[in-house]
C-alpha cells in the first residue's frame, strides 16, 4: 500500500521498493530490503530528517530519468544494477546515504535478524554465554620474556 | 542573579571520571563538596540494547560525538580545523558512560619522556607517586586483570579476575605467539565477578560503547557517585557553569551557573575543582578571564588550551574463515599487546604505540563496515560479503602517543555558542609527522598481527576521525609557572585554590587510554586538598 505516504508520491513508492530490492536483494533465507516494508519505513525518516530527504530524492529522480518509459522494477538484476552503478557513479555522496538508510532500515528489522541467524537479536538481557575462566597456564611463554618496561 | 546561601568547602565543576573520584575522596575526609553538572542522571532503562534499534543509536542519541548528538546538555565543537573530532558524553558519570573500560596504567617511562627520549617534558611527578592511587582506584571501581606482565611493573593484584579466552582471544594468540610478540589480557574497568552493590557481572552482551544497563562496566555513575553522596556530597545537574570568580585577593571564590531552568546562579566555594575533560576546562578557564586574567583565568602561562593532546589511531579489521563469534563479549577488553610500547628510534619515530586486541559490531555495524568503515557492498553480492564478516570480525584499535605541540589549541570560538551563548571550543591540531609515522608503523604492525592470524581478508583504516576520546594536555601540569597550568598537585600557579583534575593536566600522554591515570591523579589531588583544604581556603 503506497498511496498514504508522507513524502514519496505512489510512483516514487514502487520504484523505491524495487531500488531497494535491488540493493539488498533477496536470496533463498533472507527477504529483500523493499520486501520487508524499507520503503514506508525511508518515506518515514525522510519526513523526519531534512538533510537526508535531499540526496535521496535527487537519487530517486536520478533513477526515474535514467530508466525514461521503463518500469525500473520489471528490468533484470543485472539491468537494475547497471543503472544503480552509474547513478552511484555520478551522484556518491547522495547514493551512500540511501544505501546507510536501506542498511539502518534492514538490519534493526527484527524479521532479517532471525533470517540471518543472529540470535538473541538484542544484546539484552540475555547477553552470551560465558567461556572458560582464563587460564594463566596460557600466560607461561609470556611470563618468561625479559622485563621491557623501562625503569624511570 | 540568584545566590546559593551555603558556600561549600570545595565546588567540583563536572561529575566524569575525575570528578566523581575527587567527590568521594572528600567527602571521605571530612570535606562539604558539591558538584555542578551540565548534564542529568542517564536512567540506564534507557540504554538501547533491549531494542531492535539499538545499533542505530550509535548515530543518533547514542553518538558519541556532540556534534551528531546535539543534546540540550551538550556543547558544540568547532573542528573545522582538525582531522581528529573531540568525542564525549555530558552526563553524571561523564564519558564513562560511554566508555569500553580498556583500562591500562601508564609506565615508569611516561613520565620521563624528556630524560629518556628528548622529547616534549617530563612530569613534575613519578610512576611511583601515582602508584598507590592507581592501587586505591582499582580496588574503588573494580578492576579486572592478572599480575606477572613482564611489559609493566609489579602491581597488587587487580579485584577482579581477566576475562576468559573466547574463539577471538584463541585466534589472537595463536597470532601473537607465531610473531612472539608481548601480549597480556587487558585490564578491564568491568566486572568479571560479584563486586560492589547494585552492580552485576558482565554478561557480554557487546556494545559496551553504549552504556552498561548491568552496571558491569566501573563507569563513574555506578561507583564513585552512589558512595560519595551516600557521604554527603551535594550533585546538582542540569547546571551549566559559565565562569569561575574570583574574590577581591585574586582566589577563586566560585562560580556562575545556569540551573535547569535557565536561572543564573552563583555558588560559592572555598576551593574549585576543574573535572571538565581536556575541552571543556580550558573552554571554562579561557571563558573565565577577568581584569585581573585578561587572557583567560590562570593562564599566566598561556598555556591554557594550548598542547592539546589526542590518541591518533587507525582501525585494523580481519575477517576469517571461522565463526568466531566476534560480535560477543566485551567490544574493548580482551588483550593487547605492548610489543611497541617504548621509543626504538630505529623505526623512524620516537614513542611508541599499543595494539589493543578486541571484539567486533552485530549486523548493522558490521554491515556499514565496522570499525574500519569499509562498507559491505550493496547488490548482488551483498548477502555473500555480510555472511563472510559478520561474526567472523575481529578487530585492532592501533593507538600512538602523540606529542604535545603548542599550536594544538582549544580556544573559544567567536560565533558558535551552546545553548547558554557561552562561547563553544574551537579546535586546531594537526597530526605531527611524528604521529603519522608512528600511526604508520603501528598500523602495519596491526595488519601483521592479523595476518598471522590467519585472517582471509584485512581490512585498515588509517584515519578515524571520530576518535577524539581522550582529550589531553591543555592545562598542563609542571613544577615551572611559566610553562605549566597547574603544580604537581594539580593546584593552579596563579589562583591557589583552583585545581584541574581531569586530563588537561597530562604533560605528555602515552600510547594508551587514560582514565586510569587521570583517576589515580584526580585521587592524588584530592587527598592534598582534603589534607591541606583549611590552609588553602581560609
Amino acid at each position: 500500500m503506497m498511496d498514504t505516504l508522507k513524502i514519496l508520491t505512489c510512483e516514487q513508492g514502487r520504484l523505491t521498493t524495487a531500488v531497494l530490492d535491488a540493493i539488498i536483494p533477496s536470496t533463498t533465507d533472507c527477504p529483500g530490503a523493499g520486501a520487508i516494508g524499507a520503503a514506508r519505513q525511508l518515506d518515514e525518516i525522510l519526513g523526519d530528517q531534512r538533510e537526508t530527504r535531499r540526496p535521496i530524492l535527487d537519487v530517486l529522480n536520478a533513477i526515474s530519468e535514467a530508466v525514461g518509459t521503463e518500469d525500473f522494477s520489471t528490468l533484470n538484476a543485472e539491468a537494475q544494477e547497471r543503472i544503480l552503478r552509474s547513478i552511484e557513479s555520478t551522484k556518491p555522496e547522495e547514493f551512500s546515504e540511501l544505501v546507510k538508510q536501506t542498511y539502518n532500515i534492514y538490519y534493526t528489522n527484527i524479521r532479517v535478524r532471525r533470517a540471518i541467524g543472529f540470535m538473541p537479536e538484542n544484546p539484552q538481557p540475555s547477553g552470551y554465554p560465558q567461556p572458560a575462566p582464563f587460564d594463566p597456564v596460557l600466560l607461561d611463554g609470556v611470563r618468561k620474556r625479559n622485563r621491557t618496561w623501562r625503569k624511570a | 542573579m540568584a545566590e546559593e546561601t551555603v558556600t561549600t568547602d570545595v565546588l567540583i565543576i563536572g561529575a566524569g571520571a575525575s570528578g566523581a573520584a575527587v567527590a568521594w575522596s572528600l567527602v571521605r575526609a571530612g570535606v562539604s563538596v558539591t558538584c555542578l553538572e551540565q548534564g542529568g542522571w542517564v536512567d540506564p532503562a534507557s540504554y538501547p540494547h533491549e531494542r531492535h534499534d539499538w545499533e542505530l543509536h550509535r548515530q543518533t542519541d547514542f553518538s558519541n560525538d556532540p556534534n551528531v548528538r546535539g543534546l540540550p546538555e551538550d556543547y558544540p565543537l568547532n573542528n573545522t580545523d582538525t582531522p581528529i573530532h573531540p568525542v564525549m558524553y555530558n552526563a553524571v558519570g561523564g564519558s564513562t558512560i560511554h566508555w569500553t573500560g580498556h583500562f591500562p596504567r601508564f609506565r615508569p617511562s611516561d613520565f620521563r619522556v624528556r630524560s629518556l627520549d628528548g622529547v616534549a617534558d617530563d612530569w613534575p611527578i613519578a610512576y611511583t607517586d601515582l602508584a598507590p592511587f592507581y592501587e586505591q582506584n582499582d580496588a574503588n571501581i573494580g578492576v579486572a586483570g592478572i599480575n606477572g606482565d613482564t611489559a609493566n611493573p609489579p602491581r597488587d593484584p587487580r579485584p577482579l579476575p581477566p576475562v576468559g579466552i573466547d574463539r577471538g582471544g584463541d585466534t589472537f594468540i595463536r597470532g601473537l605467539e607465531k610473531l612472539g610478540w608481548h601480549w597480556w589480557p587487558s585490564d578491564g574497568a568491568m566486572l568479571t565477578a560479584p563486586y560492589g552493590e547494585g552492580r552485576q557481572i558482565c554478561n557480554r552482551c557487546g556494545p559496551c560503547d553504549l552504556g552498561c544497563p548491568r552496571g558491569a562496566m566501573s563507569s563513574a555513575h555506578v561507583t564513585y557517585w552512589p558512595k560519595a553522596i551516600e557521604l554527603g556530597a551535594r550533585l546538582v545537574t542540569h547546571a551549566r557553569v559559565r565562569e569561575i570568580t574570583l574574590d577581591a585577593r585574586g582566589r577563586a571564590s566560585g562560580a556562575v551557573y545556569y540551573d535547569a531552568d535557565g536561572v543564573v546562579r552563583q555558588q560559592a566555594a572555598r576551593a574549585v575543582v576543574l573535572a571538565c575533560n581536556g575541552v571543556g576546562t580550558p573552554r571554562l578557564l579561557l571563558n573565565s578571564a577577568s581584569g585581573r586574567f585578561p587572557d583567560g583565568l590562570a593562564n599566566s602561562s598561556g598555556a591554557v588550551g594550548r598542547n592539546l593532546m589526542f590518541h591518533p589511531m587507525g582501525f585494523v579489521s580481519g575477517v576469517f574463515d571461522d565463526d568466531l563469534m566476534g560480535h560477543q563479549g566485551p567490544l574493548a577488553v580482551l588483550l593487547h599487546c605492548q610489543e611497541f610500547y617504548e621509543s626504538d628510534p630505529s623505526r623512524g619515530f620516537l614513542r611508541g604505540g599499543h595494539l589493543q586486541l578486541h571484539h567486533d559490531f552485530g549486523p548493522l555495524g558490521t554491515a556499514l563496515g565496522g570499525l574500519t568503515r569499509s562498507r559491505v557492498p550493496w547488490g548482488t553480492s551483498h548477502h555473500r560479503v555480510m555472511r563472510a564478516r559478520l561474526g567472523r570480525t575481529l578487530s585492532i584499535s592501533a593507538v600512538v602517543e602523540d606529542l604535545p605541540e603548542s599550536h594544538n589549541t582549544v580556544t573559544l570560538d567567536e560565533s558558535l555558542t551552546d545553548g547558554h551563548g557561552i562561547p563553544a571550543p574551537r579546535i586546531r591540531y594537526t597530526l605531527s609527522d611524528n604521529s603519522q609515522r608512528a600511526l604508520a608503523f603501528i598500523l602495519e604492525r596491526g595488519r601483521e598481527l592479523m595476518e598471522a592470524c590467519g585472517a582471509r581478508e584485512v581490512l585498515v583504516q588509517p584515519e578515524v576521525p571520530d576518535s577524539g576520546w581522550h582529550l589531553m594536555g591543555t592545562a598542563r601540569m609542571g613544577d615551572d609557572p611559566e610553562s605549566s597550568v597547574v603544580d604537581r598537585w594539580g593546584r593552579s600557579h596563579d589562583v591557589p585554590n583552583l585545581f584541574v583534575v581531569d586530563g588537561s593536566v597530562f604533560v605528555t600522554c602515552a600510547p594508551i587510554n587514560p582514565t586510569s591515570t587521570i583517576q589515580a591523579l584526580a585521587l592524588r589531588t584530592a587527598e592534598w586538598i582534603g589534607t591541606h583544604h583549611r590552609e588553602i581556603a581560609p
